[in-house]
């Protein structure tokens, strides 16, 4: 006659009792189908093949940049040179106008714009 | 922190590759048991080979960023199953059927078979009352024999933890079933073959 068995033979022998029905022999079939329409993520790229930038390119990433800033400049230098060009014409046409003051011509100018008649009729 | 060698080193190139052998090989060795866990977490078997399903698709869709070394990737589907089974547990409650195969025995007596069923679903109604962790820690040890090393990691606690979650579970299925005079019982537990021989 054998002893009772220890409360974890005892519960061993329950725990035993639980059966699992069989994996259907179609689901391996399935997932191959579906895996043939899931396309697969890569998000990490590995370092061994991530491109690093040779010396030479870091150089010419370098003197690119000090280009850039060199024609920006330029480029600035060129509208600041322009803008003081246009603007100096004013102070041209203020010459112009003394010397014609000077002159006498002046008045001239006046009638042409239509200031006084009195000058246009100076034959009377 | 490095692992012991993947017994699955030799499929991972391939399935890093995108060679669907590789995924059949890796169903051939742990489709079973991948459904097994899964099964006995939620207690029904066509739910669980969705899970099974929606795990090796995982691990496919995946298998280009696997760090090879890291962990088993055995380990990794199985921390993904008893996961997407918590998940599953936590929104419905599972539907537990009398799922019990019937085994084809002439010689068993009616008495003996009832007697059988019956205590296949007070145990399965014990295990399913079980907190989901404890559930999870008793299935992978007991069931599929996985080291308490490896059910830590799959269920992301330290060893301590794990142990624990099993000394739990056990205690509590003791605490439920042994105090049951049916199963408690000299007359249960030893071989019936020997009692009816001396009948």
């Amino acid at each position: 006659m054998t002893g009772a068995p220890t409360p974890d033979l005892a519960l061993n022998a329950l725990l035993d009792t639980q059966k699992i029905a069989p994996v259907s022999d179609l689901l391996q079939a399935r997932i191959l189908a579906q895996a043939k329409q899931t396309p697969q993520v890569q998000t990490v790229i590995p370092q061994s093949i991530a491109p690093k930038a040779p010396a030479n390119d870091r150089f010419q990433i370098g003197f690119g940049k000090i280009a850039a800033a060199v024609i920006l400049c330029f480029g600035l230098g060129i509208s600041t040179w322009i803008f003081q060009t246009q603007t100096a014409v004013p102070a041209q046409d203020l010459i112009w106008q003394e010397a014609a003051v000077d002159l006498g011509v002046d008045e001239i100018y006046a009638w042409v714009e239509g200031e006084s008649a009195d000058v246009q009729s100076t034959g009377s | 922190m490095q692992t012991a060698q993947d017994p699955d080193a030799d499929i991972i190139t391939g399935l890093m590759s995108g060679d669907e052998r590789a995924l059949s090989e890796l169903m051939r060795r742990h489709l079973t048991r991948v459904h097994r866990v899964a099964a006995r977490l939620l207690g029904d078997s066509a739910l669980a080979e969705d899970v099974a399903q929606s795990v090796f698709l995982k691990t496919w869709k995946m298998a280009p960023d696997w760090v090879p070394g890291q962990a088993r990737i055995l380990s990794w589907m199985l921390r993904v199953t008893t996961h997407q089974c918590f998940d599953i547990l936590k929104k419905k409650t599972p539907i537990y059927t009398d799922d019990v195969p019937e085994v084809e025995d002439s010689r068993r007596s009616a008495d003996r078979k009832m007697i059988e069923d019956q205590t296949a679903f007070s145990v399965q109604q014990a295990i399913k009352a079980l907190p989901d962790r404890q559930k999870a820690a008793l299935t992978l040890s007991y069931y599929e024999n996985v080291s308490q090393k490896e059910g830590a990691k799959i269920l992301n606690v330290t060893e301590s933890a794990y142990e624990s979650l099993l000394v739990r579970a056990r205690k509590s299925l003791k605490a439920t079933l042994l105090s049951d005079s049916e199963f408690a019982a000299p007359e249960f537990l030893t071989h019936t073959d020997e009692k009816e021989e001396r009948q």
